[in-house]
C-alpha cells in the first residue's frame, strides 16, 4: 500500500462542495439586495461544471486544451436545434441531448486530436472549435447566424415554467444548476481519484513509464477528453437556457479563452481551484464588463499569475496562511 | 472548362497567399527553431503590421512623399510597418526569455495571454471597424490577363516575398549571425560554451522574426482590409502551414505556405464553407503519414 501524500485543503472535496452550498444559502440574500449580483452567482455555478472538465484534461491528463468552446458551443446549440425543430422546453431532455451529442462529437474530434499532445493539442482544439464557430456562422439558415436562436423558458418534470413571474424562475433555475454542479463536482472528485485518474495523472507525469506499466495511454486520454467536453457541453445547455438565446459568441475562441483563464485564476493544480475560480472570475467579469476593453485585463492578468502566482488562487491563500501561521508561532 | 487564363490567375493568387503566409509561418518557425516557443502571439505581430499602416503609416506616408513617384509609396509601408512591429517586440522580449526553458503549459498560456491583449489593444487603439489603406494598391494599377483583371500590386507583393526568402536564405546560411542563429537552434548550451553571446542571439531571433511580420503586414494591407480576430485567423492558418512544412524547417514554412495556398484557392472554388475544416483534414492526414512535416524534418 502506497502512503497517500497528506491531503491540503486545495485538494478536499469537502471545501469544494462547501463552498457552493455557501453561495446557495447566501444567494437569497444577495439577490435581494441586488438581483445583478444574483445572475452573475448564477453563472459562476454553472461555470463550475465546464472549468472542472477543463481541468480533468488540463491538471490530471497534461492536455491543455484552447478550444472547449467547441463543447460548450454543441451543448448550446443542440439546446437551441431541440427547441428549434423539435419544440421541446424540457431541461432534462435538453442535458441528455448535449451529452449525448458532446460524447458523439467528443469521440469522432478526440479519435484524432489525443494522439497529439503539448502545442500540437492545443492548436487543433483551437482550431477546430473555430471551425464549428464558422459552421454555426455560415450556415445560417439552419443555425440562424449571428442572430442566433432564440430558446423558450425549459419546463421541469413536464412543468411548464412559462407563466412564472422571473424571479421565482430564476430561484429555480439557480437552485437546479446548483444541484446539478454538486452531483457533477462530487462526480468528478470519484473520477479523479479511481483508478482510472490515477492513470491519468500517471501518463501526465511519465507517459513512457505509464506506458511500460500497461496503461492504454491514448484510450485513457480519449476518456478523459470525452468527460471533459460532456462537463462543458453541460455548462453550454445551461448557459443557453440562462440566456435564453444561443448565438455563435459562445462558440468563439474568446470563450475558450474564459475557460482557460477562469480555471488559472482559482488555480489549476488543486482540486477546488476551477471552483473558486469559476466564482472570482464572474465577480471580476462583471466588474470589468464596464470597461470594455476586458479582453486586456484578462491577457495581462494571465501573464501575471504565469509569472507571479502559477498556482493561481489557492496558492494565494495557502501561501498567506502559512507565513500568517508562521508569524503567530513566532 | 478551364482555360488557361483562368490557370493563370488562380495560380497567381495562390503564389499571392503563399507569400503572406510564408512571411508569418517563417517567423513563427524561427522562434521556434531558436528558442522552442510556439509562438500563439506571432500573428498579431502581422496585425499590428496592418493596422500601423492602415490606420497610422499611410497617411504620414502619403503627406511626406506625395503620390506622384510610386517606388517610395509602395516600400514604405512595410518598412515603417516593419519598424512597429520591431518595436513592439523590443518591449515584450523580457517575457520571452522568461519563458525560454520553461514548460510548455507556460509558453502557451503566455503567448495566449499576449495575444488576448493585442487584439484588444488593437480595438483601444484602432477601434472595432475594419481598416484599409489601398492607396498603394490603387495607384499600381492592373493588366487584363484575357478578360480577367490582375492587381499590379500583388505581383509586387510576390516579387518582394520572394526577394525577403532570398535574403533570409542568405542571412541564415551566409552571415554571422545566421549562422549562430542556426548554431543556437541545434544546440544552445554548446552555443552558449563556444562563446557566442546567447541572449543577444535570442534577441536578434525575436526581433528578426518579428521583422518578417511586420513586413508581411504592411505589404498585405494595401489589398486587403485589416480587422479584429484576425489575428486568431492567421494563427490558425500559420498554423497548419507549420505543421505541413515541419515545426522549426526554414524550406518547410515554403513548402507549407504553397499547399495550404493551394489548398484555400480550391476549397473556396469548390467548398466555401468548408474551407477551414478541408485544409486541417489535409493537414492531419500529412501529420499521420510523415509526422516530420514535408521540409524532410530537416531542421533548416
Amino acid at each position: 500500500m502506497v502512503k497517500m501524500p497528506k491531503r491540503t485543503f486545495g485538494d478536499d472535496i469537502r471545501v469544494a462542495l462547501l463552498i457552493i452550498i455557501i453561495i446557495a444559502v447566501i444567494y437569497p440574500i444577495i439577490y435581494v439586495v441586488s438581483p445583478g449580483w444574483g445572475v452573475v452567482l448564477g453563472h459562476g455555478i454553472y461555470w463550475v461544471i465546464a472549468l472542472i472538465g477543463f481541468n480533468l484534461l488540463f491538471s490530471y491528463t497534461g492536455l491543455l486544451s484552447f478550444g472547449h468552446a467547441l463543447f460548450l458551443g454543441i451543448g448550446a446549440y443542440t439546446v437551441g436545434f431541440m427547441y428549434k425543430y423539435l419544440g421541446i422546453t424540457s431541461i432534462e431532455l435538453h442535458l441528455l441531448g448535449s451529452i449525448l451529442s458532446s460524447a458523439l462529437v467528443a469521440f469522432l474530434v478526440g479519435f484524432v486530436v489525443v494522439k497529439y499532445t503539448r502545442i500540437f493539442f492545443a492548436i487543433f482544439m483551437l482550431a477546430i472549435a473555430q471551425i464549428f464557430w464558422s459552421l454555426y456562422y455560415k450556415f445560417f439558415w439552419i443555425t440562424g447566424g449571428t442572430d442566433g436562436i432564440k430558446v423558450a423558458r425549459f419546463s421541469i418534470f413536464g412543468i411548464s415554467l412559462e407563466n412564472l413571474d422571473f424571479a421565482s424562475y430564476h430561484h429555480i433555475f439557480f437552485y437546479l444548476v446548483t444541484g446539478i454542479a454538486l452531483v457533477l463536482v462530487y462526480l468528478m472528485w470519484r473520477i479523479v481519484n479511481s483508478p482510472f485518474g490515477l492513470a491519468l495523472k500517471a501518463i501526465r507525469d511519465n507517459e513512457t513509464r505509464a506506458r511500460f506499466i500497461g496503461i492504454d495511454v491514448y484510450k485513457m486520454r480519449l476518456y478523459a477528453f470525452i468527460i471533459s467536453a460532456i462537463y462543458a457541453s453541460i455548462t453550454g445547455a445551461l448557459a443557453a437556457n440562462h440566456h435564453r438565446l444561443v448565438t455563435p459568441d459562445i462558440a468563439y475562441w474568446t470563450t475558450s479563452g474564459k475557460v482557460v483563464f477562469a480555471t488559472l485564476l482559482g488555480g489549476a493544480k488543486m482540486f477546488i481551484g476551477p471552483v473558486i475560480g469559476s466564482f472570482i472570475f464572474h465577480i471580476i467579469e462583471s466588474f470589468a464588463m464596464r470597461f470594455i476593453y476586458w479582453q486586456i485585463i484578462m491577457g495581462l492578468l494571465i501573464v501575471i499569475i504565469i509569472i507571479v502566482v502559477p498556482g493561481g488562487f489557492i496558492q494565494l491563500i495557502k501561501t498567506s496562511i502559512e507565513q500568517g501561521s508562521r508569524l503567530i508561532r513566532r | 472548362m478551364i482555360g488557361v487564363e483562368e490557370i493563370i490567375i488562380r495560380s497567381y493568387n495562390i503564389f499571392f497567399g503563399a507569400s503572406i503566409l510564408f512571411l508569418i509561418a517563417v517567423g513563427l518557425n524561427i522562434i521556434y527553431g531558436v528558442m522552442k516557443i510556439v509562438n500563439l502571439a506571432h500573428p498579431a505581430f502581422f496585425t499590428l503590421g496592418c493596422y500601423a499602416v492602415a490606420g497610422l503609416g499611410m497617411g504620414v506616408i502619403i503627406n511626406v512623399f506625395g503620390s506622384s513617384p510610386l517606388a517610395p509609396i509602395l516600400i514604405a509601408p512595410p518598412l515603417f510597418a516593419a519598424l512597429i512591429v520591431v518595436i513592439a517586440s523590443l518591449l515584450i522580449f523580457p517575457l520571452f526569455l522568461f519563458m525560454s526553458g520553461k514548460g510548455d503549459e507556460v509558453q502557451l498560456l503566455l503567448t495566449y495571454g499576449l495575444l488576448l491583449i493585442f487584439e484588444d489593444l488593437f480595438r483601444l487603439i484602432w477601434g472595432s471597424e475594419p481598416l484599409r489603406a489601398s492607396q498603394p494598391y490603387e495607384l499600381a494599377g492592373s493588366i487584363y490577363i484575357g478578360e480577367y483583371i490582375v492587381p499590379v500590386y500583388n505581383i509586387y507583393v510576390i516579387i518582394s516575398a520572394l526577394f525577403v526568402a532570398l535574403l533570409l536564405w542568405f542571412f541564415l546560411f551566409k552571415t554571422k549571425q545566421g549562422i549562430l542563429i542556426r548554431a543556437a537552434s541545434m544546440d544552445i548550451e554548446m552555443t552558449s560554451a563556444l562563446g557566442a553571446n546567447v541572449r543577444r542571439v535570442l534577441l536578434i531571433t525575436v526581433l528578426f522574426a518579428a521583422f518578417l511580420a511586420g513586413l508581411g503586414g504592411g505589404l498585405y494591407i494595401p489589398s486587403g482590409s485589416v480587422m479584429l480576430g484576425m489575428s486568431v485567423e492567421l494563427l490558425v492558418l500559420a498554423f497548419v502551414v507549420v505543421v505541413i512544412g515541419g515545426l522549426g524547417s526554414f524550406l518547410g514554412s515554403l513548402i507549407g505556405a504553397f499547399i495550404v495556398s493551394l489548398l484555400r484557392t480550391i476549397t473556396l472554388i469548390l467548398f466555401p464553407e468548408l474551407e477551414l475544416a478541408l485544409i486541417y483534414i489535409v493537414a492531419i492526414i500529412i501529420l499521420t503519414l510523415k509526422p516530420e512535416g514535408l521540409g524532410g524534418g530537416k531542421k533548416w
